[in-house]
């Protein structure tokens, strides 16, 4: 039996996504393909894998294959975004186990966050005055305002994170 | 000046799990197995780890073998040199540390 969800994250709820994977998979609903706002999942054993998501900087069919080689699957893939899942062996199911690989994620993002904000602010702007693409204009600075929201939340968790460090490196 | 910087436990482990040629999963297993289950390393910290020292030439890929898509390992020479190092440096820290100390256990 298989079941398709609609469902919308923001891209700096990356960690709520994978807890939500995670609780679907609990119930026994496992992810087997995913997009824009969709989930499809098929019933399963519950709690038979765990989930993780991972923004790649660029498409490298060696990590793919790597990945694979250590019992991960790549699940769907949303542009850029890929949907991983692995067989849940009672340890919690990490893509870093070091801080630097969680900041360099982390970076990602966030850079993307900035991307967002920076095509969306100047055409936003610049349209205001004219009445024809005011409209768009809005949609412009809301997705602006988006971006610099997400943007100031991942900055706040990557000082969060990285506070105290110095002491133990 | 280089050789001096302290080796990450990630690293350390994998410089250490490849004195025997391996492939990504059996890193994993080594590195977990050594460290008595303390060190997991996760797959994209390896992955990153295993490019970076190989960038350096302290571990090289071997050939793949026919019919297996798992890429295998194995430390270099500039590898276990960095190793010697690393151990000479925690090796100066224990020293140090017990001379001061007296080495009792707090």
């Amino acid at each position: 039996m298989k079941k398709i969800i609609h469902r919308t994250f923001f891209i700096w709820n990356f960690e709520k996504e994978i807890a939500w994977l995670n609780e679907m998979s609990r119930q026994g609903w496992q992810l087997c393909r995913a997009g824009f706002f969709v989930y499809e999942f098929e019933q399963g054993q519950p709690g038979e894998y765990q989930y993780q998501l991972q923004l790649l900087r660029k498409t490298d069919p060696d990590y793919l294959a790597f990945l694979e080689e250590t019992g991960i699957q790549v699940v769907g893939r949303c542009l850029n975004w890929i949907y991983l899942k692995k067989k849940s062996d009672g340890q919690p199911f990490e893509i870093f186990s070091d801080l630097e690989g969680v900041l360099r994620h982390l970076d990602g993002v966030l850079a993307l966050c900035g991307v967002i904000m920076a095509v969306n602010v100047l055409p936003g702007f610049a349209n205001l005055a004219n009445s024809h693409l005011q409209q768009l204009s809005w949609l412009n600075l809301a997705l602006a305002a988006v971006g610099a929201f997400g943007f100031c939340k991942l900055y706040l968790r990557r000082r969060a994170l990285t506070a105290g460090q110095d002491l133990h490196r | 000046m280089n050789e001096h910087i302290a080796l990450t436990e990630a690293f350390y482990y994998i410089l250490l799990s490849l004195y025997q040629p391996l492939h990504g999963y059996g890193i994993m297993q080594k590195a977990e197995e050594c460290s008595g289950g303390r060190v997991r390393l996760a797959a994209g910290t390896l992955y990153g780890a295993l490019n970076t020292l190989q960038d350096k030439g302290w571990i090289e890929a071997l050939p793949c073998t026919p019919g297996s898509r798992k890429k295998e390992y194995r430390i270099t020479a500039a590898g276990r040199a960095a190793v010697e190092n690393e151990l000479a440096r925690l090796r100066e820290l224990v020293k140090n540390g017990e001379q001061v100390t007296g080495g009792n256990p707090v």
